[in-house]
């Protein structure tokens, strides 16, 4: 059987962690906005993406 | 049954369910689709992705005594689905499986992911990959990760402190007086590796909580899964 030498299971890790942490950005950017059933009448709001693109800008991140 | 694939498995907090993972860490590798789902609905994920393998290898189920054990995953949506209600079927779940396919991964509120929430914004599935290279060959690392976890304030992406900036309708905490919540993580690569190694790989899926979370407190539930693999079986 073929198996990767352990000395390049840092690049594994790296892909890993940061394909981990893009997928929780991708995953909230990608919701929309829901109504909630318990409690009632309540909006579970997506991230608003404008105000996410400025506050990068700020930071020097976009 | 098909042939099995390599498997390492991790979990950071057990306050959470991942079934078939017994036998992963006994055995290293596991054989059949994955599904998440919420909560309540474990149950019935289970028994009709049970149904489904009996009949997709028929001779080696019912003619001998090959048994299925496989693997379903959960986050909590009370708040946001009825999930007391336990509205999945069989049918449903056969469905999300008969129409799994390759090609780009739906993201969002589809699937488990139509009523989970992400540091008190609406959160769901989503996905990543990276292409890494060694030996002079090109491998895919890839994440699928069913995201209900944590409270706005430890909100921080690429290190801008998000959650202390959009304070606005952080619901859960509202509501509940303090965040919760938990995670899925599963991670394929075509890369060759040993399930030792895998394991391994699984452990660093929690780094997704460190990166953009520091404190691991008592509700955030780490699941991860990773296989060699790039086929995923996902469904609502």
């Amino acid at each position: 059987m073929d198996f990767i030498n352990d000395h390049h299971c840092e690049k594994i890790y790296a892909g890993a962690v940061q394909s981990v942490e893009e997928a929780v950005i991708n995953a909230m950017i990608a919701a929309e906005s829901v109504p909630t059933i318990k409690p009632p009448d309540h909006i579970l709001e997506a991230i608003d993406h404008v105000q996410l693109i400025n506050l990068m800008k700020q930071y020097g991140r976009f | 049954m098909p042939a099995p694939i390599w498997a390492g498995h991790f979990n950071l907090n057990g306050n959470g369910e991942m079934t078939g993972t017994h036998w992963i860490n006994e055995v290293g590798y596991f054989m059949s689709p994955i599904c998440l789902t919420n909560t309540h609905s474990v149950g019935m994920a289970h028994h009709a992705t049970v149904g489904w393998m009996i009949e997709q290898y028929k001779s080696v189920c019912q003619e001998d005594h090959a048994w299925a054990m496989p693997v379903i995953a959960e986050t909590y949506d009370g708040m946001c689905n009825d999930i007391c209600g336990r509205h999945i079927t069989e049918k449903d779940v056969l469905k999300a499986i008969n129409s799994a396919n390759n090609g780009p991964v739906a993201e969002g509120n589809v699937g488990g992911g139509g009523g989970m929430q992400t540091y008190e914004f609406k959160g769901g599935t989503g996905t990543a990959s990276r292409m890494i290279s060694f030996e002079d060959k090109q491998y895919t690392v890839a994440a699928l990760v069913q995201s209900n976890f944590d409270i706005r304030h430890e909100s921080n992406i690429l290190g801008v402190p998000v959650g202390k900036h959009m304070r606005e309708n952080a619901l859960v905490s509202e509501l509940s007086g303090h965040g919760q919540g938990s995670i899925i993580v599963i991670i394929a690569t075509d890369a060759p590796m040993l399930p030792v190694q895998l394991k391994r790989v699984a452990k660093r899926g929690r780094s997704v909580l460190a990166a953009q979370a520091p404190p691991v407190g008592i509700t955030p539930a780490i699941l991860c899964w990773l296989f060699p693999s790039s086929m995923l079986w996902i469904f609502h």
